[in-house]
């Protein structure tokens, strides 16, 4: 990131510090409510494009790839775990990993799919909808959509939101382990000083940063 | 395209109560625009056929479609008797091929007893044709109070070549307290000759007797009182047929005062041009139908707005493309409306099927399944591209939708 600044709503724009990483970095994003710490993930995701610098992914520049060309860029190398999980309420939880995999194109998505929620232990709750499965559930759901692509870039926002301390330190090693399992960047955002501590980078936003 | 058809399947189950009503609403549209006139090409089907076989009816002055349904089909009252001797005018008339007497107002078990002539097996559609009415088991009749009797008759009756049965005054049957003046069972006791093979026509429901039979059940044996209801007249050549009912029409002919000479087809084809201009407004009818549940589906696609735009925020936020989403709307559309015509198209056809049979058998002739024919299923299909078309605003706006904004 270099010389980022993001408009934010209708008259705020928001300006981030630089910072650069190698590939397969673990980084926490910290930094007081509406310093744009979900806004810096829905960049580096390519769902919202920069005001103004460059933001670089390899030798991309997301800030200059088109409309589509940054949709392809989420469906091939991001996974992204939203803080509210955002599972389709009519889908269950197999429905919901593999949904993500076949928007991503992999083959077989049925028994990838399967497996990835297996491997997160939830192999006997792949019928249930979302409704059906407690909070900590869910979240396992939705990282195993983001991961079962295979993912170059994990964006996680504030993991252990919902968790209790005992269930966000599962998470987080859950989160982590993925991570290095796919050799993937992971960027997560979150409040917990702790859980920012625990990780090996961390980008503080706001004025102290 | 792949995944819009397996995100389509899934959102529509995820919304099956509001699929099946749309499909229903869709269903139900459809079935009452076909219904109709699938009955209706029933009934002329099997009606032509029923009609086409005879040239010229000779009946009782009084209205054609009455003479043609009461002799023909065996429908109503008859117009009267044709005035006395003009049977054997018509039989003695040059230029004749055959003169069939159908003398009526008797039944068995509310089957129509027709007193007729051998000639009466003659009738052909056609002058190369086999003859029409062909016996199935036995023979013909050959004397008096010998009778065959038509495939229905002898199934419903349980009439074997053979069995024996008594007559009954009057044109229907009737229970023994309904018993009124001047219709009682009479002695004429009928033995069963021959079984007349299937025609899906009127005579299916007749018993066939010799002419002189029924005139011995009504003791007319005096010569004067020998009456016939009509004649079905057939000539050597097209021409003698115009030429005998245009002399019987203008009171030409020896002792035709009071009869009328019709030509079925010509009554039927009357018949069919007041069945058409029904059907005209029944069009329209059925196009008011069709565009409700055009709107209904449009309403459906308008009122799953809301859940749409997650559902479509979501798969752009996992890479989707804009194309996947447009083709995703119109999906969950099209499958609805075709749901629902598919619906439609079997409930017609069930409906008309079932339809077809009481009508014929109220009728008197067994109606040929329905046909569903191109232009009207096209009807109902044109409903597809009318809710794609509804479909299409939507589907536009899902291209547009920002994923940030719906997914907080």
């Amino acid at each position: 990131m270099q010389g980022l600044s993001v408009r934010h709503g209708a008259e705020l724009t928001l300006s981030y510090p630089d910072f650069c990483w190698p590939a397969g970095t673990q980084i926490a994003v910290t930094g007081p409510s509406g310093t744009g710490k979900t806004t810096l993930l829905n960049v580096l995701a390519g769902l919202l494009r920069p005001l103004s610098g460059r933001v670089g992914y390899g030798d991309q520049d997301l800030g200059a790839l088109s409309e589509g060309e940054r949709t392809a860029f989420r469906r091939r190398e991001v996974g992204y775990v939203f803080q509210d999980f955002h599972l389709m309420p009519g889908l269950s939880a197999l429905e919901n990993v593999e949904l993500g995999l076949r928007v991503a194109g992999v083959p077989d998505a049925g028994r990838a799919a399967r497996a990835a929620l297996e491997a997160l232990g939830l192999s006997a709750r792949l019928r249930h909808l979302p409704a059906r499965l407690s909070t900590g559930e869910r979240q396992r759901v939705a990282v195993a959509r983001a991961c079962a692509h295979r993912p170059g870039l994990l964006l996680v926002d504030e993991p252990t939101a919902h968790l209790d301390r005992e269930r966000g330190a599962g998470t987080l090693a859950l989160l982590r382990s993925a991570a290095d399992e796919l050799g993937a960047t992971l960027v997560l955002v979150t409040h917990d000083e702790e859980v920012a501590q625990s990780l090996p980078r961390r980008l503080r936003l706001g004025k102290d940063a | 395209m792949r995944v819009a058809l397996w995100t389509a399947l899934r959102s529509l189950r995820a919304r099956l109560g509001a699929l099946l009503l749309t499909a229903l609403a869709v269903a139900l549209a459809t079935a009452t625009a076909l219904v109709v006139p699938l009955v209706t090409k029933q009934v002329q089907r099997g009606a032509a056929d029923a009609a086409q076989v005879f040239d010229l009816l000779v009946a009782r002055e009084g209205s054609p479609t009455q003479a043609v349904m009461s002799s023909l089909f065996y429908l109503g009252v008859p117009t009267g008797n044709l005035p006395p001797g003009l049977y054997e005018t018509l039989k003695r008339a040059p230029g004749t091929r055959r003169a069939v007497p159908l003398a009526l107002g008797d039944n068995y078990a509310g089957f129509p007893i027709v007193g007729t002539s051998a000639q009466f097996f003659e009738q052909r559609l056609g002058p190369s044709d086999p003859p029409y009415f062909r016996v199935a088991q036995g023979r013909l009749f050959a004397v008096k109070r010998e009778a065959v009797v038509g495939a229905v008759v002898a199934r419903q009756a349980g009439l074997r070549v053979g069995s024996t049965f008594q007559g009954a005054h009057g044109l229907e049957a009737r229970s023994p307290e309904g018993d009124t003046e001047g219709e009682h069972t009479h002695p004429a006791l009928y033995t069963v000759t021959g079984i007349l093979a299937v025609t899906g026509g009127p005579a299916d429901r007749a018993v066939l007797t010799p002419l002189e039979t029924v005139w011995e059940a009504h003791g007319a044996e005096a010569e004067r009182a020998r009456e016939v209801t009509a004649v079905l007249y057939s000539a050597e050549n097209l021409a003698g047929i115009y030429t005998l009912a245009s002399q019987i029409n203008t009171g030409k002919i020896a002792g035709g005062g009071g009869a009328m000479a019709v030509f079925p087809g010509q009554v039927f084809a009357q018949a069919r041009e007041a069945l058409l201009q029904g059907q005209a407004a029944y069009a329209g009818l059925s196009v008011l139908v069709l565009g409700i549940a055009a709107l209904t589906v449009a309403l459906s696609v308008y009122s799953s707005g809301l859940e749409r735009r997650y559902t479509v925020a979501l798969l752009r936020a996992l890479g989707a493309g804009r194309t996947t989403v447009f083709v995703l709307v119109l999906l969950e559309t099209g499958l609805t409306v075709a749901l629902g015509v598919g619906a439609g198209l079997g409930l017609s056809v069930l409906a008309s099927g079932t339809g077809g049979q009481w009508l014929g058998g109220r009728l008197g002739f067994t109606l040929a399944a329905p046909e569903l024919t191109w232009p009207l299923a096209a009807r109902a299909l044109a409903l597809i591209p009318l809710g794609l078309l509804a479909a299409l605003p939507p589907a536009l706006a899902a291209t547009r939708v920002s994923p940030l904004r719906h997914l907080r």
